[in-house]
């Protein structure tokens, strides 16, 4: 799921220009289907239309985008993501400032984390910047998290923090593994996905996760790479991971079979 | 689906869903044995993506954690692990260490039956 290009991406060194772009940030134009889509073409895009209330935040990186970007009912949602494997501390931060009534089509842009890399870098209150993208270092940025403010002024809460400690892998054939990630403690935070590599690249075929709440669990099919809207259910997150994972261990070759033919 | 591919979704089922960590490293896999694309996968996690991996056989699991290839072990083309038997999902009380190549499954197996 990370792969090493990912992972030299997310470490790579912001040029010091783009330590305050976070605010002038640049976009790629969302292309999808493509594994590196860093090199897809860059846009310069200006403040005017980062002030577009209907501005969504897409990463480049599929993984690090998660169910708040994709709903229109979020006004202001941070997402943190765990780091990579090589536990060097090393997080990809999304934030996202959306209002309640956003148009059912979204204009989606993508942030350039290459751009906005950074190993230092903090948002101040995310009410003041419509969108913003850092790497941070985990230490300094739960540190950093709690002096800012960044959380209190409209009682945000930290979705998709660093509680899933706990990866198993089922492999299901040469080429397909089921991989759930989940939170050792309680409320259970989990996320389960179907991948398939082809041409040397894993794709995402199907999520489950509960990102929003500990009891809304949401299954996102994908069109090629496209991660549809989720169908949402409620319930515990333990009865629907083992549903989930019931489903994917018995239909798995379907829907493989059926993500292939949308390609 | 054979009869080790069910156990191995039992015992993959058994350690996402448990609050317990059941003795499992934080990251591993479940692999089912008798698969032919067994030693291809296997080699994968435990050789390029340095993977705990819990091997599936009929009576017993063998959970292999790998040590960080040296450049030695690139020439030679293996992978150091440690071998810990669960038999029946039980965790036993000692650990071995090996020296698997490119086929570890066979190899493993050819271990036991020596």
């Amino acid at each position: 799921m990370w792969s090493d290009a990912t992972c030299r991406q997310l470490r790579t060194p912001a040029p010091r220009s783009s330590r305050r772009s976070v605010a002038l940030r640049s976009s790629v134009e969302r292309g999808v289907g493509e594994p590196d889509r860093f090199n897809t073409r860059v846009v310069d895009e200006s403040i005017r239309q980062m002030d577009d209330p209907s501005v969504d935040v897409w990463s480049s990186l599929e993984q690090l985008v998660d169910d708040i970007a994709w709903d229109p009912d979020s006004f202001l949602d941070v997402q943190i993501f765990r780091e990579h494997h090589n536990d060097d501390g090393v997080i990809a931060l999304v934030g996202a400032n959306r209002v309640p009534t956003l148009p059912t089509l979204i204009a989606a842009k993508r942030l350039d984390l290459e751009k906005l890399t950074t190993d230092s870098y903090v948002p101040g209150l995310l009410t003041e910047r419509p969108a913003l993208a850092v790497v941070v270092k985990r230490d300094q940025f739960l540190r950093d998290i709690t002096n800012s403010g960044l959380l209190s002024p409209v009682g945000l809460g930290i979705i998709g923090a660093v509680t899933k400690d706990r990866t198993r892998r089922r492999e299901l054939a040469r080429d397909v593994q089921i991989i759930v990630e989940r939170s050792s403690t309680h409320p259970v935070e989990y996320a389960i996905v179907l991948l398939v590599e082809q041409d040397g690249v894993w794709h995402t075929v199907r999520t489950f996760d509960n990102t929003h709440a500990p009891d809304e669990n949401h299954e996102h099919r994908y069109v090629g790479s496209d991660k549809q809207r989720p169908i949402i259910s409620h319930g515990p997150p333990n009865d629907a991971m083992h549903a989930a994972e019931i489903k994917l261990l018995t239909s798995w070759s379907d829907i493989v079979r059926s993500w292939e033919s949308t390609r | 689906m054979s009869a080790i591919d069910k156990k191995t979704d039992e015992l993959f089922m058994a350690a996402t869903l448990s609050d317990d960590s059941l003795g499992y490293p934080d990251d591993v896999a479940f692999v089912p044995g008798d698969q032919d694309w067994a030693d291809e996968v296997v080699w994968r996690n435990l050789a390029d993506e340095c993977r705990a991996t819990v091997v599936v056989d009929d009576e017993t699991e063998l959970m292999l954690i790998p040590f960080p290839r040296s450049i030695v072990d690139r020439l030679r083309g293996c992978v150091r692990v440690r071998v810990t038997h669960r038999p029946h999902g039980h965790i036993a009380a000692y650990a071995t260490s090996s020296t698997l190549g490119r086929h570890p499954v066979r190899e493993m197996r050819e271990l036991a039956h020596a």
